[in-house]
């Protein structure tokens, strides 16, 4: 049926291969036909609503809500993941993010999962003076540095920083 | 008098000084560093030293201070979690930092760049240019766009020195807690380094102020998009991390040490509009993808 034969092309046309997955819009955003913010407008949609996202193409994700409309929506206009494939904990903790600023458990040691590295590895830690020593045994000059960002045909750029937004 | 003592009060160096000794006696750091080398450590002793010479500056923390400094604060994150046992990935990782790093204000600074063998998610900088990055995190990565954007994230604590200044404000409250009658303890000096060490521990567990890794974000994505990648590496790492279930505990300590992703992302928004021109620049997935198979095997 045309739902997953959409979803099919996916995979050829992208050079990172990205799972359709679920997403929440953060804020009322427009659906683009193109990914472009001067494209037409597809439909307008809701904030909370659940779309669903593919390939990544600079700044946007092709899109498809639930009415089957597609289009492309800008990254920053959705957070990943719903919820569905996570028990409760994904809607929730996005409510979580928007309200309390900080993700997650507010404890160290997570409920589910692996332990790793915490604030008690930290704290305890015997610092290690020799790995560090190491390090400058992988020392990269610049002429190597250069070379390395040209064979990917990585150019600098002249930008300048910008200020934080309202200031 | 006034001014000076001011500028004393200010400085890292006297901080410690005073945290030791209570009253400021210029021999103290000569002891430091004597007393270091019969510890037999000596790049404690040179940590001394260095500290030593702060006496004629104590106004600003010296490039090779820092350096030191750092080498104090790397050796702690070691110390938490060893370095990935994997030469050729851990040289990958110093080239795409090398190249990030020379887009920024400090190209001269010796960086150094480092995989951690941790299945957690995170990544660090200590002062004079070391940065960090656990496995975890990498092979939660689609692109070399996607560890530009992380790096030069952790580039920007290093060119803002924000963990030195999050140390050094954390030495003066350490100040008021001993003047409160805190008991000295009879090694002073061995105390100084202690302290050092115990105030980035404090440090990494705690994490920055939110709005320093706000900062990190925001000039972050300009040095990754100025080295030419795809603006929307880090954001596109932010995403993926957004999705991870929270309660994951590979998650948690980053988590706890970082404003949520969702947050970031929202207050990056505006700046990624602007660097909508440099969309189509590359985001390395090949490369990349090669590098990792070798940490996949």
């Amino acid at each position: 049926m045309t739902v997953s034969r959409w979803w099919l092309v996916l995979p050829l046309m992208t050079a990172l291969p990205v799972l359709a997955q679920t997403a929440t819009l953060l804020r009322d955003s427009e659906l683009k036909s193109e990914p472009f913010s001067n494209a037409s407008r597809v439909t307008a949609m809701k904030a909370k609503q659940t779309i669903e996202v593919g390939e990544r193409r600079g700044g946007w994700y092709q899109a498809k809500t639930s009415t089957g409309q597609t289009g492309w929506v800008r990254l920053t206009a959705v957070l990943l993941g719903s919820g569905q494939a996570k028990g409760d904990s994904g809607l929730a903790s996005t409510a979580q993010f928007l309200q309390s600023g900080r993700s997650g458990s507010s404890g160290v040691t997570a409920a589910t999962g692996i332990r790793g590295l915490d604030s008690a590895d930290v704290v305890n830690a015997k610092p290690d003076p020799e790995a560090v020593a190491k390090l400058d045994g992988l020392q990269v000059g610049s002429d190597e540095t250069r070379r390395f960002a040209a064979e990917a045909n990585l150019s600098s750029q002249k930008i300048g920083y910008q200020p934080a937004a309202g200031k | 008098m006034h001014l000076s003592l001011t500028r004393i009060i200010s400085s890292w160096g006297a901080a410690l000084l005073l945290l030791a000794a209570g009253n400021a006696h210029a021999d103290l750091f000569g002891g430091l560093s004597k007393a270091l080398q019969e510890s037999g450590n000596s790049k404690a002793a040179k940590i001394g030293s260095v500290l030593n010479t702060s006496k004629s500056a104590f106004g600003e923390v010296s490039e090779e201070q820092e350096r030191d400094i750092g080498r104090q604060a790397a050796a702690v994150l070691f110390g938490a979690a060893p370095p990935l046992d994997n030469d050729a990935l851990q040289r990958y990782v110093n080239r795409v930092g090398n190249w990030v790093a020379l887009q920024g204000e400090r190209p001269r600074l010796q960086w150094r760049f480092a995989v951690l063998d941790d299945n957690d998610v995170n990544a660090f900088a200590a002062p004079g240019g070391y940065v960090f990055i656990t496995k975890g995190l990498l092979l939660t990565m689609q692109s070399e766009a996607e560890l530009a954007g992380v790096l030069s994230h952790e580039t920007v604590h290093v060119l803002r020195k924000h963990h030195l200044a999050a140390v050094q404000k954390g030495a003066r409250l350490d100040l008021a807690g001993l003047a409160a009658g805190q008991a000295v303890k009879n090694d002073q000096n061995r105390a100084q380094l202690e302290k050092l060490t115990g105030g980035f521990k404090e440090l990494y567990s705690r994490g920055l102020d939110k709005e320093d890794e706000f900062e990190a974000d925001r000039m972050g994505i300009v040095i990754a998009t100025r080295a030419g990648y795809d603006p929307y590496g880090l954001p596109a790492v932010l995403q993926t991390l957004g999705a991870m279930n929270p309660q994951d505990g590979a998650l948690a300590f980053m988590f706890k040490t970082h404003p949520a992703p969702a947050l970031r992302l929202e207050r990056l928004a505006p700046l990624l509009t602007k660097l909508e021109p440099y969309a189509a620049q590359p985001a390395v997935g090949g490369r990349f993808a090669e590098q990792l198979a070798t940490l996949k095997k």
